[in-house]
């Protein structure tokens, strides 16, 4: 679930789909490390977590989301430590029966793992680092399931 | 002998971790915050931002502590 290692997304989606031959949808978001900052080039993102509470969050927040819509499998790869742009730091996938599961089960996990989940965030650049939180439009974003619950 | 850890950029301020003796003084969640303040530049876990946990679970200021225990200091989180 946490990896130093780089993922790849079509790697872990080609499992994923193996692993699911029944789904009649199956949805992937990957975020990637950008480098359109405006106050210098991103020469690198370091993401920390506190294990074994980061993974545990995580598998409740897929617990909520297997609860919550039908979803008939869940996987989330999230990379820590030091990785440039590019590289995939999060990929979530999610099978279901009809789309609409997959689609909100992988919106939520989303919003859970941008500004709830365990993790830390620095930013690289070239002259200067700065540790950044989780934007208002991350925490409007994920007050949008509160009202649903 | 208690595990005192910081996370994200109190990291950078504080260390990563520190194995301390926690005085008699220090019973509690809050005590602790005081305590540590005093020992680095800036009251940095001053702010009501910086939560903790306590042996794996989010605790609140008034959380009993002892010097078996595991405390984290954490900054507002966020991951993606």
């Amino acid at each position: 679930m946490i990896t130093t290692d780089p993922i790849h997304p079509n790697e872990v989606m080609a499992q994923f789909r193996d692993s699911n031959p029944d789904a009649g949808a199956i949805l992937s978001f990957t975020g990637n490390v950008r480098d359109d900052k405006n106050d210098g080039k991103t020469c690198a993102l370091i993401l920390q977590a506190y294990e074994p509470v980061t993974s545990q969050g995580i598998a409740e927040a897929i617990k909520t989301a297997q609860t919550r819509w039908k979803v008939t499998d869940i996987t989330v790869r999230h990379r820590i430590g030091r990785m440039t742009p590019g590289e995939t730091i999060v990929f979530v996938a999610a099978a279901a029966k009809h789309r609409r599961d997959a689609f909100l089960a992988t919106d939520y996990l989303m919003d859970y793992l941008k500004t709830e989940a365990f993790f830390w965030k620095k930013e690289v650049f070239e002259n200067s680092e700065k540790w950044i939180e989780p934007r208002a439009q991350d925490y409007d974003d994920a007050k949008r399931w509160d009202a649903k619950r | 002998m208690a595990t005192v850890e910081f996370l994200g950029q109190l990291s950078d301020i504080c260390g990563r971790s520190h194995d301390v003796t926690l005085p008699n003084a220090v019973p509690d969640v809050a005590s602790l915050r005081s305590w540590l303040n005093e020992r680095f530049d800036g009251n940095p876990l001053a702010p009501a931002s910086i939560r903790a946990i306590v042996n794996g679970e989010v605790a609140a200021d008034q959380h009993r502590i002892s010097n078996a225990d595991r405390i984290a200091f954490f900054p507002p989180v966020g991951g993606g």
